[in-house]
């Protein structure tokens, strides 16, 4: 199953929908349908657009901004965290991640990345676009980036 | 893609549901209260105002006051009239009422109830055109 993260916002595209029902499962989380995506239930009711100070999926937004939930995550600096279940400040996101390349992939050392996770660096990771294998529970990367 | 939201606007800021939204560029005045929509495409945030109520009241109240003043002057160019022409019997002429004497007079009073009258119909357009 393709898996994106834009921005830390989660983006899933299974090829059959026993994908879907196996991810839950495996993740205890209910995924919901979006337009032509799947995305965490947390995340599906994420507007086009935030109004500064007013709230943004409870978080407080800092800016006026109006584009998709992922831009708009952006503009306000915010990503889902997967263990809390909620939107935070990506500075907030303190975890780690390695990141192997091997061949065309990267590998990564768990089955799916924490949105905002740091590098060695400290560079944080908020966007990354990869292939999760259900039977290993591995996530390929085929492409991602540190902001 | 953009985002309309209701809003108000007053003092040169911009609201939506009492929430200031700083830098917004306002196509109006922006001084006088106004209602209007608040559109927002990426970081650009414009506010456009719905008609001004205060300017759609003067709009009546000028309507209403021409639509009585059309109705004075011609009460006064009726009246005017049916004294001029009534005239007062003249034994001499056999009772033939003398002819009248300020018919202009009354003519360019009807004459301006209608100009009145027209300027009346084009606020009312100008009303109606209110956007």
């Amino acid at each position: 199953m393709r898996v994106t993260c834009r921005h830390g916002h989660y983006a899933f595209f299974p090829r059959d929908s026993s994908e879907i029902g196996a991810f839950s499962n495996l993740f205890a989380e209910e995924l919901a349908r979006v337009e032509d995506y799947y995305t965490f239930s947390f995340l599906k009711d994420a507007e086009k657009y935030s109004l500064e100070a007013k709230p943004y999926l409870g978080l407080p937004a800092l800016v006026t901004f109006e584009g998709n939930p992922w831009d708009v995550m952006r503009e306000n600096g915010f990503v889902y965290s997967v263990g809390l279940k909620l939107l935070v400040p990506k500075e907030t996101i303190t975890s780690t991640v390695g990141v192997s390349r091997v061949g065309y992939y990267s590998i990564v050392d768990r089955p799916l990345i924490q949105a905002g996770a740091r590098n060695a660096s400290g560079q944080q990771i908020l966007s990354f676009d990869g292939e999760f294998t259900l039977s290993s529970r591995q996530l390929k990367l085929t492409e991602f980036s540190y902001e | 893609m953009s985002k309309i939201l209701d809003a108000t606007c007053q003092g040169g800021v911009v609201t939506v549901d009492e929430v200031p939204v700083p830098g917004t560029r306002i196509l109006s005045k922006g001084t006088g209260q106004s209602e209007g929509v608040l559109l927002v495409q990426g970081r650009k945030k414009t506010y456009v105002p719905k008609a001004a109520p205060d300017l759609e009241a003067t709009l009546d109240r000028l309507i209403a006051a021409l639509d009585k003043a059309v109705t004075a002057l011609n009460q006064t160019a009726s009246a005017l009239q049916t004294l001029d022409t009534s005239g007062f019997l003249i034994a001499a002429d056999m009772g033939v009422p003398s002819p009248p004497q300020v018919a202009s007079n009354i003519s360019q009073i009807q004459s301006a109830a209608s100009d009145i009258s027209t300027a009346k119909g084009d606020l009312e357009t100008l009303k109606g055109n209110l956007i």
